[in-house]
Protein backbone atom coordinates (compact mmCIF):
# COMPACT_ATOMS: atom_id res chain seq x y z
CA UNK A 1 0.00 0.00 0.00
CA UNK A 2 1.46 3.34 -1.04
CA UNK A 3 0.65 6.37 1.06
CA UNK A 4 1.35 9.99 0.18
CA UNK A 5 4.47 11.73 1.46
CA UNK A 6 2.57 13.85 3.96
CA UNK A 7 0.50 10.92 5.28
CA UNK A 8 3.71 8.94 5.68
CA UNK A 9 5.24 11.70 7.78
CA UNK A 10 2.14 12.05 9.94
CA UNK A 11 1.86 8.29 10.49
CA UNK A 12 5.50 8.02 11.52
CA UNK A 13 5.13 10.93 13.91
CA UNK A 14 1.93 9.40 15.31
CA UNK A 15 3.82 6.17 15.89
CA UNK A 16 6.38 8.09 17.91
CA UNK A 17 3.78 10.14 19.79
CA UNK A 18 1.44 7.29 20.70
CA UNK A 19 4.35 5.39 22.25
CA UNK A 20 4.62 8.05 24.95
CA UNK A 21 1.09 9.37 25.01
CA UNK A 22 -1.19 7.57 25.65
CA UNK A 23 0.57 4.18 25.67
CA UNK A 24 3.44 5.14 27.98
CA UNK A 25 1.11 6.97 30.33
CA UNK A 26 -1.20 3.96 30.38
CA UNK A 27 1.76 1.72 31.22
CA UNK A 28 2.56 3.88 34.25
CA UNK A 29 -1.08 3.77 35.38
CA UNK A 30 -1.10 0.00 34.87
CA UNK A 31 1.95 -0.49 37.07
CA UNK A 32 0.40 1.79 39.69
CA UNK A 33 -2.75 -0.34 39.82
CA UNK A 34 -0.73 -3.57 39.85
CA UNK A 35 1.26 -2.30 42.81
CA UNK A 36 -1.99 -2.23 44.79
CA UNK A 37 -1.52 -6.00 44.98
CA UNK A 38 1.18 -5.32 47.58
CA UNK A 39 -1.57 -4.19 49.94
CA UNK A 40 -3.48 -7.41 49.48
CA UNK A 41 -6.37 -8.93 47.56
CA UNK A 42 -9.00 -6.48 48.74
CA UNK A 43 -6.95 -3.41 47.79
CA UNK A 44 -6.20 -4.75 44.30
CA UNK A 45 -9.76 -5.87 43.63
CA UNK A 46 -11.02 -2.44 44.71
CA UNK A 47 -8.54 -0.72 42.36
CA UNK A 48 -9.64 -2.94 39.47
CA UNK A 49 -13.30 -2.23 40.22
CA UNK A 50 -12.58 1.52 40.39
CA UNK A 51 -11.06 1.39 36.91
CA UNK A 52 -14.17 -0.32 35.59
CA UNK A 53 -16.22 2.59 36.97
CA UNK A 54 -14.37 5.31 35.03
CA UNK A 55 -17.00 7.41 33.20
CA UNK A 56 -17.25 6.50 29.49
CA UNK A 57 -14.96 3.57 30.29
CA UNK A 58 -15.70 1.79 27.01
CA UNK A 59 -14.74 4.81 24.93
CA UNK A 60 -11.68 5.55 27.09
CA UNK A 61 -10.54 1.98 26.64
CA UNK A 62 -11.19 1.85 22.90
CA UNK A 63 -9.79 5.25 21.91
CA UNK A 64 -7.32 5.80 24.72
CA UNK A 65 -5.71 2.36 24.79
CA UNK A 66 -6.68 -0.14 22.11
CA UNK A 67 -6.69 2.10 19.06
CA UNK A 68 -3.33 3.77 19.86
CA UNK A 69 -1.73 0.40 20.66
CA UNK A 70 -3.07 -1.10 17.45
CA UNK A 71 -1.72 1.83 15.44
CA UNK A 72 1.64 1.64 17.19
CA UNK A 73 1.80 -2.12 16.54
CA UNK A 74 0.90 -2.01 12.86
CA UNK A 75 3.31 0.84 12.11
CA UNK A 76 5.92 -0.80 14.31
CA UNK A 77 5.76 -4.03 12.34
CA UNK A 78 6.17 -2.03 9.14
CA UNK A 79 9.18 -0.20 10.63
CA UNK A 80 10.74 -3.47 11.76
CA UNK A 81 10.45 -4.89 8.25
CA UNK A 82 12.42 -1.96 6.81
CA UNK A 83 15.35 -2.73 9.08
CA UNK A 84 18.46 -4.75 8.29
CA UNK A 85 20.22 -5.21 11.63
CA UNK A 86 24.01 -5.37 11.53
CA UNK A 87 25.08 -5.90 15.13
CA UNK A 88 27.63 -8.51 14.12
CA UNK A 89 29.64 -5.87 12.27
CA UNK A 90 28.86 -2.74 14.27
CA UNK A 91 28.38 -3.64 17.94
CA UNK A 92 27.93 -0.10 19.28
CA UNK A 93 25.79 0.44 22.38
CA UNK A 94 23.25 2.50 20.45
CA UNK A 95 23.06 -0.19 17.75
CA UNK A 96 22.22 -2.74 20.48
CA UNK A 97 19.52 -0.41 21.71
CA UNK A 98 18.19 -0.02 18.17
CA UNK A 99 18.07 -3.78 17.64
CA UNK A 100 16.59 -4.55 21.06
CA UNK A 101 13.88 -1.96 20.44
CA UNK A 102 12.73 -4.02 17.47
CA UNK A 103 13.07 -7.36 19.25
CA UNK A 104 11.11 -6.20 22.32
CA UNK A 105 8.51 -4.67 20.02
CA UNK A 106 7.84 -8.01 18.38
CA UNK A 107 7.77 -9.81 21.75
CA UNK A 108 5.27 -7.24 22.99
CA UNK A 109 2.87 -7.89 20.12
CA UNK A 110 2.45 -11.49 21.28
CA UNK A 111 2.48 -10.54 24.93
CA UNK A 112 -0.09 -7.75 24.67
CA UNK A 113 -2.50 -9.76 22.55
CA UNK A 114 -2.31 -12.64 25.02
CA UNK A 115 -2.49 -10.43 28.11
CA UNK A 116 -5.47 -8.49 26.77
CA UNK A 117 -7.33 -11.71 26.05
CA UNK A 118 -6.40 -13.12 29.44
CA UNK A 119 -7.61 -10.17 31.52
CA UNK A 120 -10.38 -8.79 29.36
CA UNK A 121 -12.07 -11.58 27.39
CA UNK A 122 -11.19 -14.90 29.03
CA UNK A 123 -14.49 -16.20 30.51
CA UNK A 124 -12.54 -17.60 33.48
CA UNK A 125 -11.42 -14.08 34.27
CA UNK A 126 -14.80 -12.46 33.69
CA UNK A 127 -16.53 -14.98 35.95
CA UNK A 128 -13.93 -14.84 38.67
CA UNK A 129 -15.22 -12.87 41.68
CA UNK A 130 -11.72 -11.64 42.47
CA UNK A 131 -9.26 -10.45 39.78
CA UNK A 132 -6.51 -10.84 42.38
CA UNK A 133 -7.42 -14.46 42.92
CA UNK A 134 -7.54 -15.09 39.18
CA UNK A 135 -4.05 -13.67 38.69
CA UNK A 136 -2.73 -15.55 41.73
CA UNK A 137 -3.91 -18.84 40.22
CA UNK A 138 -2.56 -17.96 36.77
CA UNK A 139 0.84 -17.08 38.19
CA UNK A 140 1.13 -20.31 40.13
CA UNK A 141 2.21 -21.83 36.81
CA UNK A 142 5.94 -21.16 36.36
CA UNK A 143 5.57 -20.93 32.58
CA UNK A 144 2.99 -18.16 32.97
CA UNK A 145 5.08 -16.41 35.60
CA UNK A 146 8.16 -16.28 33.38
CA UNK A 147 6.12 -15.31 30.34
CA UNK A 148 4.87 -12.32 32.29
CA UNK A 149 8.41 -11.49 33.45
CA UNK A 150 9.53 -11.40 29.81
CA UNK A 151 6.54 -9.25 28.89
CA UNK A 152 7.18 -6.80 31.70
CA UNK A 153 10.89 -6.47 30.96
CA UNK A 154 10.18 -5.96 27.26
CA UNK A 155 7.58 -3.30 27.99
CA UNK A 156 9.90 -1.42 30.36
CA UNK A 157 12.79 -1.52 27.93
CA UNK A 158 10.65 -0.56 24.94
CA UNK A 159 9.19 2.42 26.78
CA UNK A 160 12.40 3.64 28.47
CA UNK A 161 14.51 3.29 25.34
CA UNK A 162 11.71 4.63 23.19
CA UNK A 163 11.98 7.97 24.98
CA UNK A 164 15.44 8.36 23.42
CA UNK A 165 14.10 8.05 19.89
CA UNK A 166 11.10 10.18 20.75
CA UNK A 167 13.31 13.03 21.98
CA UNK A 168 15.37 13.04 18.77
CA UNK A 169 12.50 12.55 16.31
CA UNK A 170 10.64 15.55 17.62
CA UNK A 171 13.78 17.62 17.98
CA UNK A 172 13.77 17.99 21.77
CA UNK A 173 17.46 17.10 22.00
CA UNK A 174 20.05 17.99 19.41
CA UNK A 175 23.59 17.72 20.79
CA UNK A 176 25.12 14.27 21.01
CA UNK A 177 25.80 14.75 24.71
CA UNK A 178 22.18 15.60 25.41
CA UNK A 179 21.02 12.67 23.28
CA UNK A 180 23.13 10.20 25.22
CA UNK A 181 21.98 11.78 28.47
CA UNK A 182 18.36 11.16 27.46
CA UNK A 183 19.28 7.59 26.54
CA UNK A 184 20.78 6.97 29.98
CA UNK A 185 17.85 8.60 31.75
CA UNK A 186 15.39 6.56 29.72
CA UNK A 187 17.15 3.30 30.51
CA UNK A 188 17.44 4.20 34.21
CA UNK A 189 13.72 4.89 34.20
CA UNK A 190 13.15 1.50 32.57
CA UNK A 191 15.10 -0.20 35.37
CA UNK A 192 13.05 1.51 38.10
CA UNK A 193 9.81 0.67 36.29
CA UNK A 194 10.90 -2.95 35.89
CA UNK A 195 11.65 -3.28 39.61
CA UNK A 196 8.28 -1.83 40.53
CA UNK A 197 6.43 -4.01 38.04
CA UNK A 198 8.25 -7.22 38.96
CA UNK A 199 7.57 -6.55 42.63
CA UNK A 200 3.86 -6.26 41.94
CA UNK A 201 4.04 -9.51 40.00
CA UNK A 202 5.65 -11.17 43.03
CA UNK A 203 2.92 -9.69 45.20
CA UNK A 204 0.38 -11.92 43.45
CA UNK A 205 2.40 -14.93 44.52
CA UNK A 206 2.66 -13.60 48.09
CA UNK A 207 6.38 -12.86 47.75
CA UNK A 208 6.30 -9.11 47.08
CA UNK A 209 8.72 -6.93 49.00
CA UNK A 210 6.90 -4.42 51.11
CA UNK A 211 9.33 -3.15 53.75
CA UNK A 212 8.03 -0.66 56.30
CA UNK A 213 10.60 2.04 55.72
CA UNK A 214 9.54 2.55 52.15
CA UNK A 215 5.83 1.90 52.35
CA UNK A 216 4.72 3.18 55.72
CA UNK A 217 1.44 5.02 55.06
CA UNK A 218 1.29 8.70 56.02
CA UNK A 219 -2.10 8.02 57.55
CA UNK A 220 -0.50 6.31 60.52
CA UNK A 221 1.63 9.37 61.24
CA UNK A 222 -1.48 11.53 61.35
CA UNK A 223 -3.19 9.04 63.61
CA UNK A 224 -0.28 9.22 66.04
CA UNK A 225 -0.42 13.02 66.11
CA UNK A 226 -4.18 12.98 66.64
CA UNK A 227 -3.86 10.45 69.40
CA UNK A 228 -1.37 12.71 71.11
CA UNK A 229 -3.75 15.63 70.75
CA UNK A 230 -6.75 13.98 72.31
CA UNK A 231 -4.85 12.51 75.17
CA UNK B 1 56.96 -7.33 14.99
CA UNK B 2 55.96 -6.53 11.40
CA UNK B 3 54.85 -9.41 9.23
CA UNK B 4 57.08 -10.96 6.55
CA UNK B 5 54.32 -11.15 3.98
CA UNK B 6 50.77 -9.91 3.81
CA UNK B 7 47.93 -12.35 3.21
CA UNK B 8 44.80 -10.94 1.61
CA UNK B 9 41.35 -12.43 1.11
CA UNK B 10 39.48 -10.46 -1.52
CA UNK B 11 35.87 -10.74 -2.59
CA UNK B 12 35.84 -10.48 -6.35
CA UNK B 13 33.09 -9.92 -8.85
CA UNK B 14 33.75 -9.58 -12.59
CA UNK B 15 30.71 -7.49 -13.47
CA UNK B 16 27.60 -6.01 -11.82
CA UNK B 17 25.68 -9.20 -12.50
CA UNK B 18 28.42 -11.84 -12.11
CA UNK B 19 28.50 -14.13 -9.08
CA UNK B 20 31.02 -13.09 -6.42
CA UNK B 21 33.94 -15.33 -5.43
CA UNK B 22 36.82 -15.20 -2.97
CA UNK B 23 40.49 -15.15 -3.94
CA UNK B 24 43.58 -15.22 -1.73
CA UNK B 25 46.82 -13.39 -2.36
CA UNK B 26 50.14 -13.00 -0.64
CA UNK B 27 52.37 -9.96 -1.17
CA UNK B 28 55.80 -9.19 0.36
CA UNK B 29 55.79 -6.73 3.24
CA UNK B 30 57.38 -3.32 2.78
CA UNK B 31 57.53 -0.40 5.22
CA UNK B 32 54.46 1.87 5.48
CA UNK B 33 52.18 -0.18 3.24
CA UNK B 34 48.47 0.52 3.08
CA UNK B 35 45.71 -1.59 1.57
CA UNK B 36 45.97 0.25 -1.75
CA UNK B 37 49.70 -0.42 -2.09
CA UNK B 38 48.93 -4.12 -1.45
CA UNK B 39 46.43 -4.00 -4.31
CA UNK B 40 49.07 -2.35 -6.50
CA UNK B 41 51.49 -5.18 -5.67
CA UNK B 42 48.84 -7.71 -6.73
CA UNK B 43 48.34 -5.82 -9.95
CA UNK B 44 52.04 -6.24 -10.78
CA UNK B 45 51.69 -10.00 -10.57
CA UNK B 46 48.06 -11.16 -10.38
CA UNK B 47 48.66 -14.70 -9.18
CA UNK B 48 46.66 -16.14 -6.28
CA UNK B 49 48.27 -17.77 -3.26
CA UNK B 50 47.37 -21.09 -4.82
CA UNK B 51 49.48 -20.17 -7.86
CA UNK B 52 46.61 -19.57 -10.27
CA UNK B 53 46.93 -16.59 -12.62
CA UNK B 54 43.92 -14.30 -12.41
CA UNK B 55 42.83 -10.83 -13.47
CA UNK B 56 44.20 -7.81 -11.55
CA UNK B 57 41.94 -6.75 -8.70
CA UNK B 58 39.90 -3.69 -9.56
CA UNK B 59 39.36 -0.82 -7.11
CA UNK B 60 38.73 2.90 -7.08
CA UNK B 61 40.88 5.56 -5.45
CA UNK B 62 42.00 9.07 -6.09
CA UNK B 63 43.35 11.37 -3.38
CA UNK B 64 45.11 8.71 -1.25
CA UNK B 65 44.72 10.99 1.78
CA UNK B 66 41.17 10.36 2.99
CA UNK B 67 39.51 13.38 1.42
CA UNK B 68 37.84 12.03 -1.74
CA UNK B 69 36.08 8.99 -0.27
CA UNK B 70 36.32 6.94 -3.45
CA UNK B 71 38.44 4.11 -1.98
CA UNK B 72 35.82 3.17 0.66
CA UNK B 73 35.41 -0.59 1.17
CA UNK B 74 35.05 -3.15 3.94
CA UNK B 75 38.44 -3.85 5.48
CA UNK B 76 38.22 -6.82 7.84
CA UNK B 77 34.45 -6.47 7.74
CA UNK B 78 34.35 -2.83 8.76
CA UNK B 79 33.68 0.04 6.38
CA UNK B 80 36.54 2.54 6.00
CA UNK B 81 38.89 4.19 3.53
CA UNK B 82 41.42 1.70 2.23
CA UNK B 83 44.03 4.41 1.54
CA UNK B 84 44.40 5.16 5.24
CA UNK B 85 44.17 1.51 6.28
CA UNK B 86 47.85 1.04 7.15
CA UNK B 87 48.86 -2.60 7.10
CA UNK B 88 50.99 -2.31 10.24
CA UNK B 89 47.98 -1.01 12.17
CA UNK B 90 45.75 -3.92 11.16
CA UNK B 91 45.63 -6.99 13.41
CA UNK B 92 47.71 -10.10 12.62
CA UNK B 93 46.31 -12.59 10.16
CA UNK B 94 44.88 -12.23 6.67
CA UNK B 95 43.32 -8.94 5.64
CA UNK B 96 39.81 -9.30 4.24
CA UNK B 97 38.65 -6.87 1.56
CA UNK B 98 35.06 -6.64 0.34
CA UNK B 99 33.13 -4.03 -1.62
CA UNK B 100 30.49 -2.05 0.25
CA UNK B 101 27.25 -4.01 0.50
CA UNK B 102 24.69 -1.21 0.21
CA UNK B 103 25.65 0.03 -3.26
CA UNK B 104 25.67 -1.91 -6.53
CA UNK B 105 29.05 -3.46 -7.32
CA UNK B 106 30.65 -2.23 -10.54
CA UNK B 107 33.56 -4.63 -10.41
CA UNK B 108 35.56 -6.24 -7.58
CA UNK B 109 35.99 -3.55 -4.91
CA UNK B 110 34.43 -0.68 -6.85
CA UNK B 111 30.81 0.22 -6.20
CA UNK B 112 28.42 2.74 -7.72
CA UNK B 113 27.50 5.38 -5.13
CA UNK B 114 24.98 7.01 -7.46
CA UNK B 115 21.99 6.43 -5.11
CA UNK B 116 23.65 8.77 -2.61
CA UNK B 117 24.24 11.42 -5.24
CA UNK B 118 20.65 11.11 -6.43
CA UNK B 119 19.45 11.76 -2.88
CA UNK B 120 21.68 14.82 -2.63
CA UNK B 121 19.93 16.11 -5.76
CA UNK B 122 16.55 15.25 -4.34
CA UNK B 123 17.14 17.33 -1.20
CA UNK B 124 18.64 20.30 -3.13
CA UNK B 125 22.00 19.99 -1.40
CA UNK B 126 23.34 23.23 -2.85
CA UNK B 127 22.91 26.97 -2.57
CA UNK B 128 20.96 28.45 -5.49
CA UNK B 129 22.98 31.44 -6.67
CA UNK B 130 22.76 30.99 -10.41
CA UNK B 131 20.88 33.77 -12.16
CA UNK B 132 20.98 36.15 -15.05
CA UNK B 133 22.66 38.95 -13.10
CA UNK B 134 25.23 39.34 -10.33
CA UNK B 135 23.54 38.84 -6.97
CA UNK B 136 26.33 40.60 -5.06
CA UNK B 137 28.03 39.29 -1.94
CA UNK B 138 26.00 37.00 0.30
CA UNK B 139 24.97 37.89 3.85
CA UNK B 140 27.60 37.59 6.58
CA UNK B 141 27.70 34.66 8.96
CA UNK B 142 28.92 34.79 12.55
CA UNK B 143 32.18 32.97 13.25
CA UNK B 144 30.34 30.69 15.64
CA UNK B 145 27.77 29.71 13.02
CA UNK B 146 30.43 29.24 10.36
CA UNK B 147 32.31 26.89 12.66
CA UNK B 148 29.21 24.81 13.41
CA UNK B 149 28.44 24.58 9.68
CA UNK B 150 32.00 23.83 8.65
CA UNK B 151 32.03 20.32 10.13
CA UNK B 152 29.09 19.33 7.93
CA UNK B 153 30.79 20.71 4.82
CA UNK B 154 33.61 18.19 5.35
CA UNK B 155 31.43 15.31 4.08
CA UNK B 156 33.24 13.56 1.22
CA UNK B 157 30.24 11.37 0.22
CA UNK B 158 32.31 8.29 0.98
CA UNK B 159 29.23 6.29 1.98
CA UNK B 160 30.59 4.84 5.24
CA UNK B 161 27.58 6.13 7.16
CA UNK B 162 25.21 4.69 4.55
CA UNK B 163 26.92 1.31 4.69
CA UNK B 164 26.68 1.09 8.50
CA UNK B 165 23.08 2.35 8.65
CA UNK B 166 20.66 -0.52 9.39
CA UNK B 167 17.81 1.53 7.93
CA UNK B 168 19.52 2.10 4.56
CA UNK B 169 18.97 -1.12 2.61
CA UNK B 170 17.07 -2.71 -0.22
CA UNK B 171 13.95 -3.17 1.91
CA UNK B 172 13.63 0.48 2.82
CA UNK B 173 13.19 3.71 0.88
CA UNK B 174 15.34 5.59 3.40
CA UNK B 175 17.71 8.05 1.69
CA UNK B 176 20.35 7.48 4.39
CA UNK B 177 22.30 9.74 6.73
CA UNK B 178 24.70 11.65 4.45
CA UNK B 179 22.11 13.53 2.36
CA UNK B 180 20.15 14.45 5.51
CA UNK B 181 23.23 16.00 7.10
CA UNK B 182 23.64 18.18 4.00
CA UNK B 183 20.11 19.49 4.48
CA UNK B 184 21.20 20.59 7.94
CA UNK B 185 24.21 22.35 6.36
CA UNK B 186 22.43 24.18 3.58
CA UNK B 187 19.43 25.13 5.70
CA UNK B 188 21.81 26.92 8.06
CA UNK B 189 23.47 29.00 5.35
CA UNK B 190 22.11 32.58 5.15
CA UNK B 191 21.39 32.23 1.42
CA UNK B 192 20.61 28.51 1.50
CA UNK B 193 18.03 29.23 4.18
CA UNK B 194 15.85 30.91 1.54
CA UNK B 195 15.01 27.50 0.12
CA UNK B 196 14.90 25.69 3.48
CA UNK B 197 11.24 24.83 3.01
CA UNK B 198 11.85 22.96 -0.23
CA UNK B 199 14.51 20.84 1.45
CA UNK B 200 12.30 20.15 4.45
CA UNK B 201 9.49 19.18 2.08
CA UNK B 202 11.78 16.58 0.57
CA UNK B 203 12.90 15.04 3.84
CA UNK B 204 9.37 15.04 5.28
CA UNK B 205 8.31 12.57 2.63
CA UNK B 206 8.76 8.85 2.15
CA UNK B 207 12.34 7.76 2.67
CA UNK B 208 13.07 10.96 4.57
CA UNK B 209 14.12 11.83 8.09
CA UNK B 210 11.34 9.85 9.77
CA UNK B 211 12.88 6.62 8.49
CA UNK B 212 15.97 7.04 10.68
CA UNK B 213 15.86 4.52 13.54
CA UNK B 214 18.44 6.19 15.81
CA UNK B 215 20.96 3.38 15.84
CA UNK B 216 23.60 6.12 15.59
CA UNK B 217 25.96 3.80 13.69
CA UNK B 218 26.45 6.55 11.12
CA UNK B 219 28.07 8.93 13.55
CA UNK B 220 30.28 6.15 14.93
CA UNK B 221 31.76 5.24 11.54
CA UNK B 222 32.01 8.65 9.85
CA UNK B 223 35.73 9.16 9.17
CA UNK B 224 35.25 12.93 9.13
CA UNK B 225 33.67 13.04 12.57
CA UNK B 226 30.52 14.65 11.20
CA UNK B 227 27.90 14.89 13.98
CA UNK B 228 25.19 13.28 11.86
CA UNK B 229 22.80 12.54 14.71
CA UNK B 230 22.95 16.16 15.88
CA UNK B 231 21.80 17.08 12.39
CA UNK B 232 18.87 14.66 12.78
CA UNK B 233 17.88 16.28 16.10
CA UNK B 234 18.01 19.73 14.51
CA UNK B 235 16.10 18.56 11.44
CA UNK B 236 13.61 16.82 13.72
CA UNK B 237 12.98 20.20 15.29
CA UNK B 238 12.77 21.97 11.92
CA UNK B 239 10.32 19.44 10.51
CA UNK B 240 8.21 19.53 13.67
CA UNK B 241 7.90 23.31 13.38
CA UNK B 242 7.25 23.06 9.65
CA UNK B 243 4.52 20.49 10.23
CA UNK B 244 2.83 22.58 12.94
CA UNK B 245 2.92 25.57 10.60
CA UNK B 246 1.23 23.54 7.88
CA UNK B 247 -1.35 22.28 10.38
CA UNK B 248 -2.27 25.58 11.93
CA UNK B 249 -1.50 28.21 9.31
CA UNK B 250 -2.49 26.68 6.03
S1 LIG C 1 28.79 11.87 6.49
FE1 LIG C 1 30.80 11.00 6.92
S2 LIG C 1 30.57 8.83 6.53
FE2 LIG C 1 28.83 9.82 5.59
S3 LIG C 1 29.41 10.14 3.49
FE3 LIG C 1 29.94 12.01 4.59
S4 LIG C 1 32.05 11.74 5.24
FE4 LIG C 1 31.30 9.73 4.62
S1 LIG D 1 21.09 7.01 13.34
FE1 LIG D 1 19.62 6.84 11.67
S2 LIG D 1 20.75 7.41 9.86
FE2 LIG D 1 22.28 6.98 11.46
S3 LIG D 1 22.81 4.84 11.14
FE3 LIG D 1 21.14 4.87 12.62
S4 LIG D 1 19.26 4.64 11.46
FE4 LIG D 1 20.91 5.19 10.02
S1 LIG E 1 41.66 7.58 -2.10
FE1 LIG E 1 40.57 9.35 -1.50
S2 LIG E 1 39.85 8.77 0.41
FE2 LIG E 1 41.11 7.09 -0.07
Amino acid sequence: MKVSDRTYFVLKRLHSLTGVFPIGVFLLEHFYTNSMALQGAAAFDRAAADLARIPYVGAVEAFGIWLPILLHMVLGVFIATTSKPNLERYGYATNWMYTMQRVTGVVLIFYIIFHTFQTRFDPAYLQSPSPYDFMRKQLSSPAMFWFMVVGILSACWHFGNGLFGFAIHWGFVTSRKAQLRVARLGLAFAVVLALVALNSLLAFTGRGLYPDWITKPHGQDHAVVMDGGTR
Amino acid sequence: MPRQSIELRIRRQDSPTAAPRWEEFSVPWQPSMNVISCLMEIRKNPVTRQGRTTTPVHWESSCLEEVCGSCTMLVNGRVRQSCTALVDNLPEGPITLEPMTKFPVVRDLQVDRQPMFDSLKRVHAWIPIDGTYDLGPGPRMSAEEAEANYVFSRCMTCGCCMEACPQFNGRSEFMGPAPLAQVRLFNAHPTGRLSARERLDQIMGRGGLVDCGNSQNCVEVCPKGIPLTEAFGELGRQTTVQWLKLLFQK
